[in-house]
């Protein structure tokens, strides 16, 4: 057992360069997120990890013993995939046990069982996977990799192919699952409200580089960079500082001292259900969006305003 | 107007489908050898059951479908799973060419083949040609059935399989291959079918001691009407179609 190194690692596809010199430290027991748009290279990292691609150049170590050149099943990792990859005519129950038979564990009935427990499943055992619903699915996908307690399980988008309502759920209960096992997750996602809810340590990779590793309250509240700002939530760029509009106000009077104040016009003022959001325009015709509690004034297009903030809420890109 | 048109068109094409099956069916019961009504009987399928060359020819073709099946779909099926794993367009291109190419030029080109290697083998024509024969043309019927249904499996399949402890043996044997089950019944049913209907490249490749059923078949329509003819083609026509039942049923099941 140990953290999971990568040290410089690069990979080229026939037509571009998909990871471009990527060195990560992802500590024992960590949720840790990896998050980006499609094509930014998180998957074909995944992917080295688990074997199934070599990287070019670079290592890959866990506990200070070095992955590279093993096959996939001679890694202590496994994998959660993005279509689950449940073998079809198997049942819930043989699907856990698949691994475990390869191995030849002779505690294998056993393991199963409180495999099936660990996701609720044990009254779903003899389902085919066609039987299933898709967070059963998803279950028994979980259950299959976890039962063989690698040292790193590896997530591949694995709420992706779930309605929204479930999605929310089976996040609550990735959560509580990895802190009952205590397994390392990496997690590969590229929704930001999935990253940052479940993670204690996010990487944000953007064209096969890492762009800034932290903690979600760091990664939001101070990005290292444009992409980062923008990748993890709305950002209103005025000159060279950025402002969330959630941190956005708007006031007809002149706010008090200490605020940052841009005079704007409502463009437009569109009601969200928890919020309304404004739109408005400075007469540099930059475009300012606030998104303002009920109760704090209701605006109309055309109005003049005044848009302001705390200084302290400012994103400011070091240069 | 759409509603009588359609129901008539219907019946109309089925009838130009099988009605020859129909006719040639029903004089094989007729208790003349003309193709004129004169009453039932049995009479030929008596003649067809105590004919010994027909027996042996049968025997023959079931021989060589069972035997060409079972090569032509090991054969092929590991052949579809190779190209599905190299995906390769070319690889896979020049394996149809072989299913649009006519029948006759393909077996010219084997009997030139098959001449050729004799000169220095000591060997003659017989039934090892033809097996060997009707291998070479169901490969690509067998491919194009297993390619089908491994198109819609999931790649990550062999991965998982791969990530939980299978070397790539068992995640072929233990994933893929039985995925792939279905597939294959119907691809060796296909290859068994081709294989037993085989006429014109089994005719070129075939030896003195290995006439088919289609091979004496034909010669005996040549020699003009025959009701014996008629009843062995409601055999068979019956007997494939009851295989293709019990291959469904078996695939559902």
């Amino acid at each position: 057992m140990g953290d999971l190194q990568l040290e410089e690692i690069y990979k080229d596809f026939p037509s571009h360069r998909v990871v471009d010199g990527i060195s990560l430290s992802i500590p024992q027991g960590c949720f840790y997120s990896l998050l980006g748009p499609s094509g930014c290279g998180k998957t074909t990292t995944l992917r080295m990890i688990a074997g199934f691609d070599e990287p070019d150049r670079g290592l890959i170590k866990l506990g200070g013993r070095t992955l590279n050149g093993l096959r996939p099943y001679q890694r202590p990792v496994t994998t959660v995939f993005q279509s689950y990859a449940l073998f079809p005519h198997l049942t819930a129950a043989e699907n856990i046990a698949f691994g475990l038979k390869r191995k030849g564990d002779p505690d294998t009935a056993r393991k199963v069982t409180e495999a099936l427990d660990l996701v609720q499943l044990t009254t779903k055992a003899d389902r085919l996977p066609a039987q299933m619903s898709g967070g059963e699915r998803q279950r028994t996908a979980l259950a299959r990799a976890l039962v063989l307690e690698p040292e790193v399980l590896l997530l591949d988008e694995p709420l992706s192919a779930l309605d929204p309502k479930l999605r929310k759920q089976m996040r609550l209960e990735l959560k509580e699952l990895q802190s009952r096992v205590g397994i390392t997750f990496l997690f590969i996602t590229h929704d930001q409200e999935e990253a940052l809810s479940l993670s204690d340590r996010i990487a944000v990779m953007h064209k096969g580089r890492l762009e800034q590793i932290g903690t979600p309250q760091e990664i939001y509240l101070s990005p290292a960079t444009r992409f980062v700002a923008g990748f993890l939530g709305a950002v209103n760029w005025v000159g060279p500082v950025g402002v969330r509009p959630e941190m956005t106000r708007i006031s007809r009077e002149a706010p008090g001292n200490g605020a940052r104040v841009v005079e704007a016009t409502v463009n437009s003022a569109m009601f969200l259900g928890d919020c309304f959001q404004v739109e408005t325009r400075t007469s540099a015709g930059d475009s300012i969006i606030a998104q303002i509690a009920h109760g704090l004034g209701e605006f109309q297009r055309g109005e003049r305003v005044h848009v302001w903030w705390h200084p302290q809420d400012e994103i400011a890109i070091p240069q | 107007m759409k509603g009588r048109l359609l129901p008539l068109y219907v019946v109309a094409l089925y009838a130009f489908l099988h009605l020859p099956l129909l006719i040639l069916c029903a004089f094989s019961f007729n208790s003349s050898r003309f193709t004129v009504w004169e009453g039932f009987s049995l009479v030929w399928y008596r003649m067809m059951w105590n004919d010994g060359a027909l027996a042996e020819a049968t025997w023959n073709s079931l021989l060589i479908a069972a035997v060409s099946t079972v090569l032509s779909t090991i054969v092929g099926t590991l052949c579809a799973y190779g190209l599905w794993k190299k995906n390769s367009k070319l690889l896979s291109g020049s394996l149809y060419l072989s299913l649009v190419t006519p029948e006759i030029i393909t077996g010219i080109a084997l009997l030139a083949t098959f001449q050729w290697a004799f000169r220095y083998l000591q060997i003659q024509l017989g039934m090892h040609t033809v097996i060997l024969a009707h291998v070479a043309f169901s490969i690509a019927y067998v491919v194009l059935v297993v390619m089908a249904r491994l198109r819609t499996a999931d790649p990550a399949l062999e991965e998982a399989a791969l990530d939980l402890g299978a070397t790539e043996w068992q995640a072929f044997r233990l994933v893929t291959l039985p995925m792939l089950k279905p597939g294959i019944a119907a691809a060796a049913l296909l290859a068994f079918t081709v294989s037993f209907d085989d006429y014109v490249i089994t005719s070129l490749v075939a030896g003195v001691d290995s006439e088919t059923l289609p091979m004496m078949l034909y010669a005996m329509a040549r020699r003009g009407a025959n009701p014996v003819v008629s009843a062995i083609s409601t055999v068979i026509f019956v007997g494939l179609g009851m295989l293709i039942v019990a291959s469904e049923r078996l695939q559902k099941a």
